[in-house]
């Protein structure tokens, strides 16, 4: 069974997010880590690979080259092929961009179960899976906590959702798309000393966009519909705070409050 | 006449008028006849309110299905050519406004809180997630604008007519996999919420030992959650699910009522992203107290008597 993570490495000055799709760090300066949800994709994924002998997987990531160490640790870690689709211009950072050049890969990669996160948390809405899903046609779904694999590629993975209240299980016909959350409690492992310096370079395969593999008719391009216009750093909450007393004025104040933003 | 579409989610029926007034933001004071599309729940709250009602009820479609819900509503778009569409910003958008737009040719902008026309151009502001910043994105004029609206963002429109609804049956989702490819197997209820979820948090401390149980009611009246300092779990009169502090959840919800709690600098830290936060104490010296909008002195059951009261009213005079 073949497995496909797709990972998005997020800039350290962006954990905090400066914004959306089309915010691009400084290639050279800017240091990199991994999106805490995917990481926890990455993670369920080793462990099942760990589990079975039939699993081969690969990780996936749209970004820059400064990336490649990352990469290349999460080859020491197991994953038995990575491929770096290096987008120079956004540098995986554009949904639209990353979305096309995915489509193109995976549409000839022949993935059974393509592991996700379901937000990134420089800014991302986590519209690449489903937007994704929509072209490849396979089933998906994000938020998911934890994820068992059939036996075979034929058959059906099942999934537990959690939302508010409720955990609900489901069941994806194969080929499907699961995006995990960092919430699922799966951690990546450390990299074991005897690993760290082991070259992985015939593991590793960077893709340029002008790659063959990445062109084709299959092709998807849309308009471009929407742009981000501008970016406010958000003050420092400073807060007017008002005391009343627990008599009829003081709950009309709080009552006043309450709807003027909305909560009643 | 210009056309909008509000898909009302299962579960947020309450929030159907203002997803209207986040869609009268689009199109302002153009004509425009409006329509909403339902999959669960009753209609009733909807006449009157929309022009025609979508009732996709009979599909028994799975609110995660995106797939589905996507070409149930390109199908209708493709008929009706829609100028807006509006959801409420939930888990279930975020799968499914991307697959919807993915076929379209609209201008998607996810978590908008805000909706502006700015040199006569639409304007949408976002929050983006985890995000300390606030972003403003234009949308093409050449597409129809598909926005998953946060809850409780807009106000309840105002001054509407009343319509006389017609209903249309929906019975074709256009997409005939769906029952095959992603099903429902079983679903339960969890016994420890995710707290650091919740837009509404009503939070317990050491001045309420005496009836913990009373907050649930705050807590669902409000729609959100409730929360515990350390004092209250340790006492063993709450699971440590919910406990709010340096070793348990640190919370941003967009209300933290605090009540009876003092406000040690490890529960402080953990609630600094909230963004309004009512604390009532007998003390309003307490540290939590100058981090507060609004402070009330006094008794905290008093205060959530009185609150559960006053809010059954306005629910009574139709004013929620």
């Amino acid at each position: 069974m073949k497995l496909v993570c797709l990972i998005k490495y997020i800039a350290e000055r962006d954990r905090n997010a400066s914004g959306t799709e089309q915010s691009a760090p400084d290639e050279g300066t800017a240091r990199f880590t991994i999106n805490p949800d995917d990481a926890s994709a990455l993670a369920l994924a080793l462990g099942l690979k760990k589990e079975r002998s039939d699993i081969t997987l690969e990780l996936l990531t749209v970004s820059t080259k400064a990336v490649l160490p990352l990469v290349e640790d999460a080859v020491r870690l197991g994953v038995d092929r990575a491929t770096l689709i290096h987008d120079r211009e956004t540098m995986g950072n554009d949904a639209l961009t990353t979305v096309s050049l995915l489509n193109r890969y995976l549409f000839e990669a022949l993935a059974d179960c393509i592991l996700t996160g379901s937000q990134s948390l420089d800014g991302g809405s986590g519209a690449v899976p489903p937007m994704l899903a929509e072209l490849l046609q396979v089933p998906q779904i994000s938020f998911v906590s934890s994820l068992d694999l059939p036996s075979n590629e034929n058959g059906y993975a099942r999934v537990e959702l959690a939302d508010g209240q409720w955990v609900t299980d489901y069941e994806l016909e194969l080929p499907a798309m699961v995006g995990l959350t960092a919430m699922s409690g799966q951690k990546l492992p450390f990299i074991r000393l005897k690993d760290k310096r082991r070259s992985v370079d015939d593991q590793v395969h960077v893709l340029e966009t002008t790659d063959a593999r990445l062109v084709g008719t299959h092709d998807w391009q849309p308009e471009r519909r929407t742009q981000q216009v501008e970016t406010m750093e958000l003050p420092p909450r400073t807060r007017q705070r008002t005391v009343v007393s627990m008599d009829p004025k003081g709950m009309e104040t709080v009552v006043s409050f309450l709807k003027e933003k909305h909560f009643i | 006449m210009r056309r909008v579409l509000i898909y009302i989610e299962g579960g947020y029926a309450s929030q159907g008028l203002k997803l209207l007034q986040a869609a009268k933001s689009v199109l302002e004071d153009a004509p425009c006849e409006t329509y909403a599309l339902i999959t669960v729940g009753s209609t009733d709250d909807l006449r009157g309110v929309f022009d025609c009602i979508f009732d996709a009820r009979s599909q028994k479609l799975d609110l995660f299905d995106a797939a589905a819900m996507a070409a149930l509503i390109g199908a209708l778009h493709a008929d009706y050519h829609f100028d807006c569409i509006v959801m409420t910003a939930t888990r279930s958008a975020v799968m499914l406004a991307p697959r919807l737009a993915v076929h379209g040719d609209f201008g998607l902008v996810t978590d908008v809180d805000e909706i502006k026309w700015q040199d006569g151009q639409l304007t949408c502001f976002r929050r983006p997630h985890g995000g300390r910043t606030r972003v403003a994105i234009a949308v093409s004029k050449h597409a129809p604008p598909l926005l998953t609206v946060r809850p409780d963002a807009f106000g309840l429109q105002e001054n509407w007519t009343v319509k006389e609804s017609r209903i249309v049956e929906v019975t074709d989702t256009g997409h005939p996999q769906a029952s095959t490819r992603l099903r429902k197997i079983a679903r339960h209820e969890i016994a420890e919420p995710d707290i650091s979820k919740s837009a509404v948090l009503v939070a317990g401390g050491g001045g309420i030992a005496g009836n913990f149980a009373a907050l649930r009611a705050l807590a669902d009246a409000l729609g959100g959650e409730v929360a515990a300092s350390r004092a209250i779990v340790d006492r063993g009169l709450a699971p440590r699910c919910i406990q709010v502090g340096q070793s348990g959840n640190h919370v941003a919800p967009r209300l933290y009522i605090a009540l009876g709690i003092h406000g040690a600098i490890q529960h402080v830290t953990a609630i600094r992203g909230a963004d309004y936060l009512i604390s009532v104490n007998t003390n309003e010296n307490a540290p939590i107290c100058n981090l507060s909008d609004i402070v009330v002195v006094g008794d905290a059951f008093a205060f959530v008597d009185a609150l559960l009261k006053m809010i059954k009213e306005e629910k009574g005079n139709g004013n929620v």
